[in-house]
């Protein structure tokens, strides 16, 4: 009697078989959704945009004020102040192919960048295709105190949700600091992520309300952000009463949470970004830092890889 | 042969201080959309906010319109209602604010215009003042006074001067001397303006860079340098005539050779 | 109102009360306890979610024919600016190289990188309704240190 080698997908060992098999079995890399099986839920199935879905959630309610003034007046003038004649692309410093030297470098993955792990991105001139816009708001509410009062965390989400009308999600704790008895997976705040509609209501109202009452704030550091766009500034719980949600409902706030604020940008450099969000209505103060790299943007440089 | 003359011309705006009239087809979406959002909503935590026991709450709770509960022996057409916190989950929740004594005011005052605008301004001191929006069309609109900065609030305008010698409408242009060149076009501009509109105007230069170029067939080269006003008057020292436009008015008025060459720098 | 579980979950976590049991009496939680019910009750979905909306047939279809006409609006709209835009930027691009050949020197100031430009609080995002005083007319310009 012969053995029949059948390929089955509940299990992939044959008897019989003399070796491992050179090709991967399909059924490792298939997601299986089980929504989609499953006969029961079918509004489940349904993408989130569908009205049919339980997830549907309308967002067009009203005209974007912040975003109608940024397509009537900001854009073309980004435009025009960002435009330099000539302007040269300027090569961010990537990863490197191997001088294959020894044959064990055959399959390996490319190499470091020079003196960076990283790899830094290329900026390119700037035309129509990618004036700076504000992407998104994320807000970080990590309150310190949450390790030994674990209610704090949910008063600091509650308090992300009121202002900006968004279900926050819970942070945790990563690292393990016996000292200061903390340990990973310990709530300890909430952060959230503003897009479109929401990011417009959050942005003017700390723009036209909270911000203009805040005595000690001058404006955002020039020196703040992330090297691509991101700008990041803090507000401490003194400065949180000052939203009109949490003013008009002061019992029921016996202590706020301050949080960081990021705005997203999708401008090539921190310099771009700070022209952006001047123009949105936040001030910028202190000097401000620009890298060489980026004043010498006429000359030609070299693609080096 | 002669070298070109270079003239350098502003492009002054005042941009929109309202936020623009939504056209209807926008408006009945965003109606749609916001009465689904309506109905998507969670129920008003009423518990949150008002403290059990308060005035606060008696006074909430008796402004709001219950629906009525389910019962065993009613026969109810329009489906059995589903009542949870107070709100049937099968509908919009509307939450009614109790009304305070100064809302009363409002409707008495609006009916008669100039008496409340009087009122308006003796009580401005007053924070429990009734919250009354300002009107989007004004005073400027109504007698179509073009000189003015205070009209079209929805709508970005521009400055236009008449050309004494053509008669011709045109943004304000200064012609760019030998002497002036360190200057920048940008700068020659501005103080061009000063020069013929006073100094008393705060404007902000957008860029260095000109934001397009007009060439005149009796070779005189006229670059367009953006700014917008953000205090203070144009105000003529020669009897200029002088106008603050629309981009559809400046299509009427200018011709229609300038017209195509700066349409794509006027915005709506 | 709230549902016993959820009180006893909470009681878990604040610390003071940790080791207490729970035991609910005719007094009621303790008002710190009750902050902490009444905000987790604000942030859950229990008993406030709306029933599922339910549309028959032709209201569906009525609603996708809304939804694609606003975005044949909406994309018409975007078209029109990027095409406006592209605009914007050759006539630029054209006017600086044309002062290039005319004006050397008028172009290096022209040409200057624009880092550090902010734009001025003054000119704001418009507001839904204009305010009291509409255009500031009393300005002066500031008078330069001698």
């Amino acid at each position: 009697m012969t053995l029949v080698s059948v390929r089955s997908f509940s299990s992939s060992v044959s008897l019989g078989k003399a070796a491992c098999a050179q090709v991967k079995p399909v059924h490792h890399k298939v997601r299986i959704i089980k929504k989609n099986l499953s006969p029961r839920f079918p509004e489940l199935k349904y993408p989130s945009h569908d009205i049919k879905s339980p997830k549907f959630r309308p967002y067009l309610t009203h005209l974007d004020r912040v975003d109608h003034h940024y397509h009537n007046v900001l854009e073309s003038d980004l435009l025009l102040i960002g435009y330099r004649h000539g302007q040269q692309p300027i090569y961010g410093n990537k990863r490197r192919h191997w001088d294959m030297s020894s044959p064990y470098q055959i399959n390996r993955p490319l190499r470091k960048p020079k003196g960076q792990i990283v790899p830094s991105q290329t900026i390119n001139p700037r035309d129509t295709g990618n004036i700076a816009k504000l992407q998104s708001i994320s807000i970080n509410c990590f309150v310190k105190d949450a390790k030994q009062y674990p209610a704090m965390a949910i008063g600091a989400t509650l308090q992300l949700q009121q202002i900006t009308g968004v279900k926050p999600k819970p942070i945790y704790a990563k690292t393990n600091v016996p000292n200061w008895k903390l340990r990973p997976g310990m709530k300890m705040g909430a952060k959230v992520e503003l897009f479109g509609r929401d990011a417009s209501q959050f942005l003017s109202t700390l723009t036209e309300i909270v911000l203009p009452r805040i005595g000690e704030f001058n404006g955002i550091s020039n020196r703040a952000g992330d090297r691509y766009g991101n700008i990041a500034f803090g507000l401490t719980s003194d400065h949180i009463k000052y939203f009109p949600e949490i003013e008009l409902n002061q019992d029921s706030w016996p202590n706020l949470y301050g949080f960081d604020i990021t705005l997203h940008t999708t401008a090539q450099t921190d310099a771009d970004a700070r022209i952006l969000l001047s123009g949105l209505g936040l001030p910028f103060v202190g000097s401000e830092r620009i890298p060489k790299t980026l004043l010498d943007d006429l000359t030609v440089h070299p693609y080096e890889n | 042969m002669t070298t070109p003359v270079i003239r350098s011309s502003l492009v002054l705006s005042r941009i929109p201080i309202v936020t623009p009239d939504v056209p209807a087809f926008e408006k009945a979406f965003y109606q749609y959309q916001e009465q689904l959002e309506r109905r998507l909503m969670w129920t008003f935590p009423k518990w949150y906010y008002f403290k059990k026991g308060t005035v606060a709450e008696r006074e909430f709770s008796k402004a709001q319109k219950y629906p009525i509960p389910n019962h065993r022996n009613v026969w109810f057409p329009k489906g059995v209602p589903d009542l949870k916190h107070g709100r049937d989950r099968r509908f919009k929740q509307d939450i009614i604010l109790p009304k305070k004594n100064n809302d009363v005011e409002v409707s008495t005052t609006t009916d008669d215009g100039g008496e409340s605008a009087a009122s308006e301004l003796q009580n401005l001191d007053d924070i429990g003042r009734p919250i009354k929006a300002n009107s989007r069309i004004t005073i400027f609109d109504e007698k179509n006074d073009q000189t003015s900065l205070e009209r079209k609030l929805p709508r970005t305008l521009y400055l236009l001067i008449k050309n004494n010698n053509n008669n011709e409408w045109t943004f304000p242009s200064f012609e760019v001397s030998n002497d002036q060149i360190n200057k920048g076009l940008h700068n020659i501009a501005e103080e061009g303006l000063r020069n013929i509109g006073g100094d008393k105007i705060n404007t902000w230069t957008v860029s260095n860079t000109p934001a397009a170029l007009i060439k005149h067939n009796n070779g005189i080269n006229e670059f367009l340098i953006k700014s917008h006003i953000i205090a203070g008057k144009f105000n003529p020292t020669n009897k200029n005539e002088y106008k603050w436009l629309t981009k559809e008015e400046i299509q009427d008025i200018v011709s229609d050779e300038y017209y195509s060459k700066i349409n794509h720098l006027l915005s709506q | 109102m709230y549902t016993s579980r959820a009180a006893i979950r909470v009681v878990s976590h604040v610390k003071p009360t940790q080791q207490v049991r729970y035991k609910r009496d005719k007094t009621g939680l303790n008002p710190q306890l009750e902050r902490i019910v009444s905000q987790l009750s604000v942030m859950s979905a229990g008993r406030k979610q709306p029933r599922l909306l339910k549309l028959c047939n032709e209201d569906y279809v009525k609603h996708k024919t809304v939804m694609k006409a606003w975005s044949h609006y909406r994309k018409a709209k975007i078209q029109e600016n990027e095409k406006l835009l592209q605009k914007q930027y050759e006539s630029m691009k054209e006017a600086v190289s044309e002062l290039q050949n005319l004006s050397p020197e008028l172009f290096e100031i022209a040409n200057e990188h624009q880092y550090g430009k902010r734009f001025p609080l003054e000119l704001r995002v418009p507001t839904e309704y204009p305010p009291r005083q509409i255009w500031f007319y009393d300005y002066f310009p500031k008078q330069e240190a001698k």
